[in-house]
Protein backbone atom coordinates (compact mmCIF):
# COMPACT_ATOMS: atom_id res chain seq x y z
CA UNK A 1 0.00 0.00 0.00
CA UNK A 2 2.99 2.13 0.85
CA UNK A 3 4.38 1.52 -2.24
CA UNK A 4 1.52 2.36 -4.19
CA UNK A 5 1.06 5.88 -2.30
CA UNK A 6 4.82 6.79 -2.78
CA UNK A 7 4.28 5.90 -6.79
CA UNK A 8 1.58 7.71 -7.13
CA UNK A 9 2.47 10.92 -5.11
CA UNK A 10 6.10 11.10 -7.75
CA UNK A 11 3.66 10.32 -10.81
CA UNK A 12 0.53 12.47 -10.43
CA UNK A 13 1.94 15.49 -11.02
CA UNK A 14 3.82 15.05 -13.40
CA UNK A 15 0.78 12.83 -15.25
CA UNK A 16 -1.66 15.48 -14.46
CA UNK A 17 0.38 18.51 -15.70
CA UNK A 18 1.18 16.56 -19.47
CA UNK A 19 -2.55 16.31 -19.19
CA UNK A 20 -3.53 19.76 -19.25
CA UNK A 21 -0.57 21.06 -21.07
CA UNK A 22 -1.63 19.93 -24.18
CA UNK A 23 -3.90 23.54 -24.67
CA UNK A 24 -0.50 24.92 -25.60
CA UNK A 25 -0.50 23.77 -29.27
CA UNK A 26 -3.75 23.28 -29.60
CA UNK A 27 -7.56 24.87 -28.91
CA UNK A 28 -10.30 22.56 -27.63
CA UNK A 29 -11.59 22.06 -31.23
CA UNK A 30 -8.16 20.39 -32.44
CA UNK A 31 -7.11 23.99 -34.19
CA UNK A 32 -3.74 25.13 -34.33
CA UNK A 33 -2.86 28.18 -31.58
CA UNK A 34 0.61 29.06 -33.10
CA UNK A 35 1.56 31.40 -35.23
CA UNK A 36 4.33 30.81 -37.59
CA UNK A 37 6.69 33.24 -35.93
CA UNK A 38 5.85 30.80 -32.84
CA UNK A 39 6.85 27.65 -34.74
CA UNK A 40 9.89 29.36 -35.86
CA UNK A 41 10.35 29.83 -31.35
CA UNK A 42 9.68 26.24 -31.46
CA UNK A 43 12.34 24.84 -33.87
CA UNK A 44 14.05 22.95 -31.39
CA UNK A 45 12.95 19.66 -32.43
CA UNK A 46 15.15 16.49 -30.27
CA UNK A 47 14.81 14.77 -27.24
CA UNK A 48 17.16 13.74 -24.83
CA UNK A 49 14.54 12.46 -22.04
CA UNK A 50 15.93 9.01 -22.82
CA UNK A 51 20.11 9.80 -23.79
CA UNK A 52 21.37 9.02 -20.39
CA UNK A 53 19.72 6.87 -17.71
CA UNK A 54 16.92 9.39 -15.75
CA UNK A 55 18.14 7.70 -12.60
CA UNK A 56 21.74 8.86 -12.21
CA UNK A 57 23.66 7.44 -9.48
CA UNK A 58 22.12 4.67 -7.76
CA UNK A 59 19.71 3.34 -9.62
CA UNK A 60 21.43 3.68 -13.20
CA UNK A 61 21.77 0.17 -13.91
CA UNK A 62 18.34 -0.60 -13.46
CA UNK A 63 16.59 2.26 -15.83
CA UNK A 64 14.66 1.23 -17.99
CA UNK A 65 13.38 4.78 -19.71
CA UNK A 66 15.31 4.51 -22.91
CA UNK A 67 12.86 4.93 -26.11
CA UNK A 68 15.70 4.89 -28.60
CA UNK A 69 16.25 1.97 -31.02
CA UNK A 70 19.85 1.22 -28.98
CA UNK A 71 20.83 3.34 -26.19
CA UNK A 72 24.52 1.75 -24.52
CA UNK A 73 25.60 3.43 -21.82
CA UNK A 74 28.90 3.24 -20.00
CA UNK A 75 29.93 5.05 -16.94
CA UNK A 76 33.36 5.24 -14.69
CA UNK A 77 33.66 6.21 -11.21
CA UNK A 78 36.36 5.45 -8.51
CA UNK A 79 34.32 3.30 -7.11
CA UNK A 80 32.36 1.39 -9.63
CA UNK A 81 31.83 1.41 -13.55
CA UNK A 82 28.78 0.52 -15.15
CA UNK A 83 27.95 -0.63 -18.59
CA UNK A 84 24.47 -0.70 -19.83
CA UNK A 85 22.72 -1.61 -23.30
CA UNK A 86 19.20 -1.05 -23.55
CA UNK A 87 17.57 -2.08 -27.03
CA UNK A 88 14.16 -2.09 -28.86
CA UNK A 89 14.23 -4.99 -30.71
CA UNK A 90 10.34 -4.44 -32.24
CA UNK A 91 11.63 -0.90 -33.88
CA UNK A 92 14.28 -2.93 -35.67
CA UNK A 93 11.80 -4.73 -37.14
CA UNK A 94 9.58 -1.93 -37.44
CA UNK A 95 6.63 -4.41 -38.09
CA UNK A 96 4.15 -3.56 -35.50
CA UNK A 97 1.44 0.20 -34.70
CA UNK A 98 1.17 -0.90 -31.22
CA UNK A 99 3.21 1.26 -29.46
CA UNK A 100 3.37 -0.56 -26.08
CA UNK A 101 4.87 -3.07 -28.66
CA UNK A 102 6.98 -1.10 -30.12
CA UNK A 103 8.26 0.37 -27.09
CA UNK A 104 9.15 -3.06 -25.47
CA UNK A 105 13.02 -3.12 -24.40
CA UNK A 106 15.99 -5.44 -22.78
CA UNK A 107 18.03 -3.52 -20.38
CA UNK A 108 21.43 -5.56 -19.90
CA UNK A 109 24.03 -4.07 -17.60
CA UNK A 110 26.70 -5.04 -15.45
CA UNK A 111 27.69 -3.14 -12.73
CA UNK A 112 30.23 -4.38 -9.91
CA UNK A 113 30.15 -7.85 -10.80
CA UNK A 114 26.40 -8.38 -10.88
CA UNK A 115 24.05 -8.96 -14.03
CA UNK A 116 21.08 -7.08 -14.66
CA UNK A 117 18.50 -8.02 -16.90
CA UNK A 118 15.37 -6.75 -17.67
CA UNK A 119 12.46 -6.28 -19.53
CA UNK A 120 10.07 -3.58 -20.58
CA UNK A 121 7.78 -1.27 -22.10
CA UNK A 122 6.35 2.33 -22.21
CA UNK A 123 4.40 5.02 -23.91
CA UNK A 124 5.07 8.04 -25.41
CA UNK A 125 2.72 10.95 -26.93
CA UNK A 126 5.46 12.03 -29.67
CA UNK A 127 5.93 8.89 -30.98
CA UNK A 128 4.60 9.13 -34.66
CA UNK A 129 2.14 5.89 -33.75
CA UNK A 130 0.58 8.35 -31.24
CA UNK A 131 -2.97 9.44 -31.74
CA UNK A 132 -2.11 13.09 -31.01
CA UNK A 133 0.69 13.22 -33.35
CA UNK A 134 -1.57 11.75 -36.16
CA UNK A 135 -3.56 15.20 -35.61
CA UNK A 136 -0.43 16.69 -35.58
CA UNK A 137 0.09 15.11 -39.06
CA UNK A 138 -2.98 16.31 -40.30
CA UNK A 139 -3.13 19.73 -38.54
CA UNK A 140 0.48 20.23 -40.44
CA UNK A 141 0.15 19.13 -43.94
CA UNK A 142 -3.74 18.73 -44.84
CA UNK A 143 -3.86 22.60 -45.66
CA UNK A 144 -0.81 23.53 -47.23
CA UNK A 145 -2.52 23.53 -51.31
CA UNK A 146 -0.94 22.84 -54.15
CA UNK A 147 1.54 23.59 -56.59
CA UNK A 148 0.02 26.29 -59.00
CA UNK A 149 0.88 25.65 -62.46
CA UNK A 150 0.41 28.04 -65.43
CA UNK A 151 -1.08 27.42 -68.97
CA UNK A 152 1.51 25.92 -71.16
CA UNK A 153 3.92 24.74 -68.79
CA UNK A 154 6.76 22.78 -69.77
CA UNK A 155 7.58 19.32 -67.87
CA UNK A 156 11.14 20.97 -66.46
CA UNK A 157 8.90 24.12 -65.04
CA UNK A 158 6.11 21.63 -63.76
CA UNK A 159 9.01 19.89 -61.88
CA UNK A 160 10.95 23.13 -60.48
CA UNK A 161 7.53 24.42 -58.92
CA UNK A 162 7.38 20.63 -57.52
CA UNK A 163 10.59 21.42 -56.04
CA UNK A 164 10.24 24.53 -54.59
CA UNK A 165 6.44 23.38 -53.16
CA UNK A 166 8.82 20.88 -51.64
CA UNK A 167 11.19 23.35 -49.85
CA UNK A 168 8.76 26.25 -49.07
CA UNK A 169 5.84 24.04 -47.87
CA UNK A 170 6.82 20.49 -47.33
CA UNK A 171 9.69 21.22 -45.44
CA UNK A 172 8.28 23.11 -43.24
CA UNK A 173 5.64 21.06 -42.63
CA UNK A 174 7.83 18.80 -41.65
CA UNK A 175 9.79 20.97 -38.97
CA UNK A 176 6.46 22.15 -37.77
CA UNK A 177 5.21 18.53 -37.24
CA UNK A 178 8.38 17.53 -35.58
CA UNK A 179 8.01 20.76 -33.25
CA UNK A 180 4.88 20.28 -31.89
CA UNK A 181 5.31 16.65 -31.46
CA UNK A 182 8.32 18.02 -29.26
CA UNK A 183 7.06 20.34 -27.16
CA UNK A 184 5.27 18.77 -24.90
CA UNK A 185 6.75 15.16 -24.69
CA UNK A 186 5.22 13.04 -22.01
CA UNK A 187 6.93 9.28 -21.45
CA UNK A 188 5.84 6.64 -19.11
CA UNK A 189 7.74 3.59 -18.98
CA UNK A 190 7.50 0.54 -16.86
CA UNK A 191 9.95 -2.36 -16.27
CA UNK A 192 11.46 -5.68 -14.43
CA UNK A 193 14.81 -6.58 -13.84
CA UNK A 194 16.58 -8.87 -11.89
CA UNK A 195 20.29 -8.83 -10.82
CA UNK A 196 22.18 -11.85 -10.34
CA UNK A 197 25.73 -12.65 -8.47
CA UNK A 198 28.85 -13.22 -10.26
CA UNK A 199 29.04 -17.44 -9.42
CA UNK A 200 25.00 -18.44 -10.70
CA UNK A 201 25.37 -22.06 -9.10
CA UNK A 202 27.55 -23.54 -6.80
CA UNK A 203 28.27 -27.23 -5.75
CA UNK A 204 31.05 -29.02 -3.70
CA UNK A 205 32.05 -28.52 -0.17
CA UNK A 206 35.22 -26.93 0.01
CA UNK A 207 35.79 -24.18 2.12
CA UNK A 208 31.84 -23.70 2.48
CA UNK A 209 31.64 -23.19 -1.12
CA UNK A 210 28.24 -24.04 -1.89
CA UNK A 211 26.98 -22.41 0.92
CA UNK A 212 28.57 -18.99 0.13
CA UNK A 213 27.22 -19.31 -2.73
CA UNK A 214 23.85 -20.68 -2.27
CA UNK A 215 22.05 -17.88 -4.68
CA UNK A 216 22.41 -17.03 -7.91
CA UNK A 217 20.06 -14.35 -7.61
CA UNK A 218 20.86 -10.95 -5.82
CA UNK A 219 17.65 -9.03 -6.25
CA UNK A 220 14.52 -8.58 -8.83
CA UNK A 221 12.24 -5.29 -9.18
CA UNK A 222 9.68 -3.53 -10.67
CA UNK A 223 10.10 0.11 -11.43
CA UNK A 224 8.13 2.77 -13.12
CA UNK A 225 8.96 5.85 -14.83
CA UNK A 226 7.24 9.56 -15.79
CA UNK A 227 8.96 12.05 -17.66
CA UNK A 228 7.52 15.19 -18.76
CA UNK A 229 9.78 17.33 -21.34
CA UNK A 230 9.36 20.58 -22.75
CA UNK A 231 9.83 22.12 -26.13
CA UNK A 232 12.63 19.36 -27.64
CA UNK A 233 13.87 18.64 -23.83
CA UNK A 234 14.87 22.36 -23.06
CA UNK A 235 13.17 20.79 -19.79
CA UNK A 236 13.00 17.70 -18.80
CA UNK A 237 11.40 16.47 -15.34
CA UNK A 238 11.00 12.90 -14.27
CA UNK A 239 9.62 11.00 -11.21
CA UNK A 240 10.76 7.01 -11.27
CA UNK A 241 9.88 4.12 -8.37
CA UNK A 242 11.54 1.26 -7.92
CA UNK A 243 10.30 -1.67 -5.45
CA UNK A 244 13.50 -3.71 -5.00
CA UNK A 245 13.66 -7.15 -3.42
CA UNK A 246 17.51 -7.70 -2.69
CA UNK A 247 19.82 -9.75 -1.02
CA UNK A 248 22.89 -8.73 1.15
CA UNK A 249 25.10 -11.81 -0.46
CA UNK A 250 24.73 -14.94 -2.05
CA UNK A 251 25.26 -17.00 1.09
CA UNK A 252 23.03 -19.62 2.42
CA UNK A 253 20.54 -18.36 4.74
CA UNK A 254 20.21 -14.64 2.95
CA UNK A 255 16.47 -13.18 2.41
CA UNK A 256 15.27 -10.63 -0.40
CA UNK A 257 14.69 -7.37 1.45
CA UNK A 258 12.08 -5.28 0.29
CA UNK A 259 13.18 -1.66 -0.77
CA UNK A 260 11.51 1.36 -1.71
CA UNK A 261 13.36 3.36 -4.61
CA UNK A 262 12.18 6.80 -5.51
CA UNK A 263 13.88 9.36 -7.48
CA UNK A 264 13.17 12.73 -9.16
CA UNK A 265 15.92 13.99 -12.14
CA UNK A 266 15.16 17.53 -13.57
CA UNK A 267 17.67 18.78 -16.16
CA UNK A 268 17.96 22.35 -18.14
CA UNK A 269 19.54 23.31 -21.67
CA UNK A 270 21.74 25.78 -20.78
CA UNK A 271 22.73 26.47 -24.57
CA UNK A 272 22.95 24.99 -27.96
CA UNK A 273 25.85 24.47 -29.46
CA UNK A 274 25.07 25.59 -33.19
CA UNK A 275 22.91 28.35 -34.38
CA UNK A 276 19.73 27.56 -36.05
CA UNK A 277 20.52 27.95 -39.61
CA UNK A 278 23.50 25.60 -39.29
CA UNK A 279 21.54 23.31 -37.25
CA UNK A 280 19.35 22.86 -40.05
CA UNK A 281 22.13 21.66 -42.01
CA UNK A 282 23.02 19.08 -40.50
CA UNK A 283 22.24 15.45 -40.98
CA UNK A 284 21.31 14.60 -37.26
CA UNK A 285 19.17 17.16 -36.96
CA UNK A 286 17.01 16.37 -40.10
CA UNK A 287 17.15 12.89 -39.15
CA UNK A 288 16.04 12.75 -35.45
CA UNK A 289 16.51 16.24 -34.69
CA UNK A 290 19.60 15.92 -32.84
CA UNK A 291 20.24 19.24 -30.62
CA UNK A 292 24.35 19.60 -29.98
CA UNK A 293 23.86 21.22 -26.34
CA UNK A 294 25.69 21.59 -23.05
CA UNK A 295 22.78 20.93 -20.61
CA UNK A 296 22.62 20.83 -16.28
CA UNK A 297 20.75 18.86 -14.17
CA UNK A 298 20.34 16.90 -11.01
CA UNK A 299 18.78 13.94 -9.47
CA UNK A 300 17.85 12.72 -6.35
CA UNK A 301 17.37 8.73 -5.50
CA UNK A 302 16.56 6.93 -2.41
CA UNK A 303 16.54 3.91 -0.84
CA UNK A 304 14.69 3.08 1.86
CA UNK A 305 14.06 -0.81 3.56
CA UNK A 306 10.44 -1.43 3.87
CA UNK A 307 10.87 -3.35 6.70
CA UNK A 308 11.51 -2.74 10.27
CA UNK A 309 14.37 -3.20 12.75
CA UNK A 310 13.46 -7.08 12.69
CA UNK A 311 15.62 -7.10 9.26
CA UNK A 312 18.67 -5.37 10.08
CA UNK A 313 20.68 -8.60 9.80
CA UNK A 314 19.54 -8.58 6.33
CA UNK A 315 20.69 -5.14 5.52
CA UNK A 316 23.85 -4.80 2.95
CA UNK A 317 26.83 -3.33 4.73
CA UNK A 318 24.14 -2.03 7.25
CA UNK A 319 22.99 0.78 5.55
CA UNK A 320 19.28 1.43 6.58
CA UNK A 321 19.24 4.60 4.40
CA UNK A 322 20.56 5.64 0.96
CA UNK A 323 20.32 9.12 -0.50
CA UNK A 324 22.16 10.00 -3.19
CA UNK A 325 21.86 13.47 -4.64
CA UNK A 326 23.55 14.00 -8.64
CA UNK A 327 24.55 17.43 -10.06
CA UNK A 328 25.56 16.66 -13.61
CA UNK A 329 26.62 18.09 -17.07
CA UNK A 330 25.14 16.86 -20.12
CA UNK A 331 27.47 17.05 -22.94
CA UNK A 332 25.70 16.49 -26.24
CA UNK A 333 27.79 16.98 -29.35
CA UNK A 334 26.26 14.43 -31.98
CA UNK A 335 23.96 11.05 -31.37
CA UNK A 336 27.45 9.35 -31.17
CA UNK A 337 29.68 11.36 -28.59
CA UNK A 338 27.52 12.44 -25.63
CA UNK A 339 28.96 12.67 -22.22
CA UNK A 340 27.92 13.18 -18.76
CA UNK A 341 29.89 14.17 -16.37
CA UNK A 342 28.25 14.05 -12.73
CA UNK A 343 29.23 14.25 -9.05
CA UNK A 344 27.75 12.10 -6.77
CA UNK A 345 27.04 12.98 -3.30
CA UNK A 346 25.72 10.22 -1.55
CA UNK A 347 24.32 9.92 2.37
CA UNK A 348 24.46 6.59 3.93
CA UNK A 349 22.91 5.84 7.42
CA UNK A 350 24.08 2.90 9.11
CA UNK A 351 22.19 0.16 11.85
CA UNK A 352 22.91 2.07 15.26
CA UNK A 353 26.03 3.99 13.85
CA UNK A 354 25.19 6.83 12.64
CA UNK A 355 25.71 7.95 8.94
CA UNK A 356 28.70 8.78 6.51
CA UNK A 357 28.68 10.99 3.56
CA UNK A 358 31.03 10.64 0.33
CA UNK A 359 31.40 12.00 -2.81
CA UNK A 360 33.08 11.30 -5.95
CA UNK A 361 33.27 12.03 -9.70
CA UNK A 362 31.37 10.27 -12.16
CA UNK A 363 32.04 10.41 -16.35
CA UNK A 364 29.35 8.70 -18.88
CA UNK A 365 29.72 8.00 -22.58
CA UNK A 366 26.39 7.71 -24.04
CA UNK A 367 25.96 6.17 -27.49
CA UNK A 368 22.42 5.90 -29.16
CA UNK A 369 20.38 4.92 -32.55
CA UNK A 370 17.52 6.75 -32.31
CA UNK A 371 14.81 6.88 -34.58
CA UNK A 372 12.13 9.47 -33.53
CA UNK A 373 9.90 8.59 -35.76
CA UNK A 374 8.97 5.48 -34.08
CA UNK B 1 -7.82 15.22 -61.99
CA UNK B 2 -10.78 17.01 -62.19
CA UNK B 3 -10.48 17.17 -65.91
CA UNK B 4 -11.82 14.29 -68.11
CA UNK B 5 -12.67 13.92 -71.43
CA UNK B 6 -15.16 10.67 -72.04
CA UNK B 7 -17.41 11.66 -74.74
CA UNK B 8 -16.61 11.45 -78.49
CA UNK B 9 -18.38 13.40 -81.42
CA UNK B 10 -18.81 10.91 -84.65
CA UNK B 11 -19.21 13.93 -87.01
CA UNK B 12 -19.63 17.90 -87.29
CA UNK B 13 -23.11 17.53 -87.40
CA UNK B 14 -23.22 15.66 -84.56
CA UNK B 15 -20.97 18.56 -82.54
CA UNK B 16 -22.80 20.96 -83.19
CA UNK B 17 -26.16 19.46 -81.91
CA UNK B 18 -24.28 18.49 -78.88
CA UNK B 19 -24.79 14.78 -79.57
CA UNK B 20 -21.86 12.93 -78.82
CA UNK B 21 -21.36 9.42 -78.00
CA UNK B 22 -19.71 7.46 -74.94
CA UNK B 23 -16.53 6.39 -75.84
CA UNK B 24 -15.42 2.88 -75.84
CA UNK B 25 -13.88 1.48 -72.30
CA UNK B 26 -14.09 3.96 -70.61
CA UNK B 27 -12.63 3.39 -67.33
CA UNK B 28 -11.89 4.90 -63.64
CA UNK B 29 -8.63 5.15 -62.57
CA UNK B 30 -6.52 5.11 -59.25
CA UNK B 31 -2.93 6.44 -58.32
CA UNK B 32 -1.77 4.66 -55.49
CA UNK B 33 1.71 4.94 -53.19
CA UNK B 34 2.33 2.08 -51.32
CA UNK B 35 5.35 1.77 -48.77
CA UNK B 36 6.44 -0.62 -45.59
CA UNK B 37 3.64 0.43 -43.44
CA UNK B 38 3.96 2.28 -39.80
CA UNK B 39 6.03 5.10 -41.28
CA UNK B 40 4.50 8.41 -42.19
CA UNK B 41 4.52 9.45 -45.66
CA UNK B 42 2.89 12.30 -47.46
CA UNK B 43 2.24 12.58 -50.86
CA UNK B 44 2.79 16.07 -51.11
CA UNK B 45 2.31 17.11 -54.83
CA UNK B 46 0.02 14.69 -57.87
CA UNK B 47 -0.61 16.61 -60.97
CA UNK B 48 -1.67 15.43 -64.39
CA UNK B 49 -2.84 16.02 -67.88
CA UNK B 50 -3.82 14.33 -70.82
CA UNK B 51 -0.83 13.90 -73.41
CA UNK B 52 -1.00 17.06 -75.38
CA UNK B 53 -3.30 19.44 -73.14
CA UNK B 54 -1.32 22.27 -72.21
CA UNK B 55 -3.00 22.63 -68.61
CA UNK B 56 -1.92 20.16 -66.00
CA UNK B 57 -4.33 19.74 -63.62
CA UNK B 58 -4.27 19.06 -59.62
CA UNK B 59 -5.28 15.71 -58.87
CA UNK B 60 -5.12 16.50 -55.06
CA UNK B 61 -5.59 20.09 -53.75
CA UNK B 62 -3.48 19.17 -50.60
CA UNK B 63 -1.15 16.92 -49.75
CA UNK B 64 -2.15 13.35 -48.26
CA UNK B 65 -0.54 11.75 -45.18
CA UNK B 66 -1.00 8.35 -43.83
CA UNK B 67 0.79 5.88 -41.71
CA UNK B 68 -0.41 2.77 -42.92
CA UNK B 69 1.51 2.04 -45.82
CA UNK B 70 -0.84 3.25 -48.75
CA UNK B 71 -2.22 6.26 -50.15
CA UNK B 72 -4.72 6.08 -53.18
CA UNK B 73 -6.41 8.83 -54.90
CA UNK B 74 -8.48 8.78 -57.62
CA UNK B 75 -7.13 10.11 -60.96
CA UNK B 76 -10.11 10.25 -62.98
CA UNK B 77 -12.28 8.43 -65.57
CA UNK B 78 -11.24 7.90 -69.05
CA UNK B 79 -11.09 5.85 -72.36
CA UNK B 80 -8.65 3.09 -72.19
CA UNK B 81 -5.89 4.02 -74.81
CA UNK B 82 -6.04 7.36 -73.57
CA UNK B 83 -2.12 9.11 -72.63
CA UNK B 84 -1.84 10.67 -69.23
CA UNK B 85 1.31 12.29 -67.95
CA UNK B 86 1.32 12.52 -64.47
CA UNK B 87 3.74 14.16 -62.09
CA UNK B 88 4.47 13.62 -58.05
CA UNK B 89 5.92 14.72 -55.36
CA UNK B 90 6.28 11.45 -52.31
CA UNK B 91 7.65 13.15 -49.41
CA UNK B 92 8.83 10.95 -46.56
CA UNK B 93 8.34 12.32 -43.01
CA UNK B 94 10.44 8.77 -42.28
CA UNK B 95 13.10 6.92 -43.36
CA UNK B 96 10.97 4.81 -45.97
CA UNK B 97 13.05 1.30 -46.46
CA UNK B 98 10.44 0.67 -50.17
CA UNK B 99 8.39 2.62 -51.60
CA UNK B 100 6.93 2.25 -54.90
CA UNK B 101 3.88 4.25 -57.19
CA UNK B 102 0.77 2.21 -59.07
CA UNK B 103 -2.00 2.45 -61.52
CA UNK B 104 -5.05 0.79 -61.01
CA UNK B 105 -7.97 0.36 -63.30
CA UNK B 106 -10.77 0.10 -60.88
CA UNK B 107 -13.38 -0.88 -63.09
CA UNK B 108 -11.74 -3.58 -63.82
CA UNK B 109 -10.07 -4.30 -61.24
CA UNK B 110 -6.19 -4.68 -62.74
CA UNK B 111 -3.38 -3.11 -61.46
CA UNK B 112 0.06 -1.85 -62.65
CA UNK B 113 3.36 -0.79 -60.71
CA UNK B 114 4.67 2.13 -62.67
CA UNK B 115 7.55 3.40 -60.52
CA UNK B 116 10.39 2.12 -59.97
CA UNK B 117 10.82 -0.15 -63.41
CA UNK B 118 12.42 -2.67 -60.40
CA UNK B 119 12.58 -3.19 -56.95
CA UNK B 120 11.36 -0.37 -54.17
CA UNK B 121 12.87 2.76 -53.98
CA UNK B 122 14.26 3.56 -50.52
CA UNK B 123 13.28 7.25 -49.22
CA UNK B 124 15.33 9.70 -46.49
CA UNK B 125 13.53 11.67 -44.40
CA UNK B 126 12.52 15.37 -45.48
CA UNK B 127 13.78 14.30 -48.95
CA UNK B 128 11.21 14.18 -51.59
CA UNK B 129 10.58 11.67 -54.40
CA UNK B 130 9.92 13.81 -57.38
CA UNK B 131 9.37 12.37 -60.61
CA UNK B 132 7.16 12.35 -64.07
CA UNK B 133 5.83 9.94 -66.28
CA UNK B 134 3.58 8.88 -69.45
CA UNK B 135 1.04 6.26 -68.69
CA UNK B 136 -1.21 4.86 -71.78
CA UNK B 137 -4.26 3.33 -69.50
CA UNK B 138 -4.63 0.15 -70.25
Amino acid sequence: MRSILILTVTMLPLLLFAQFSRDLRTDRSGKLNMSVSEFDMFHNVSDRASTFPQQATIFSELDISSYDLLSANLSFSDKDQVQKVVIAPFRIMGATKNQWISNSKLNLSLKDKVTTIGVGTGWDNSSALSKESEMFRQLCFNKLGTVSIPQGATVDDVMQRIADFEKEKLISALIRYDSLRMLNVFKFSTGYNFQLFPVLFAQGGVSNFDSLNHFGLKSHNISGAATYSYNSSQIIVTASYNQIFERKSAEKGQILVPYYGPSINASIRLFKLLSYVKLRNTASFVKSRFIPSLNLGTSWEGKYPATGNNYKLYYKDNITRTDAFTPYVDILITPEAQFRLGFPIIRNEYAGSGDATSMGANIQYNFKISNLGN
Amino acid sequence: MSLSKIFEFQNKKAAKALTPTLSDGICTYTFSCLWSPGKNLSLGVLVGRRVGDTQWQPIITNPKTDIDGEITVQVGSFPKGTKLELAFDIFPMEDIAACAVFITNITENVHKKLMPADGNKQLEKGKGWRDHFILVLF
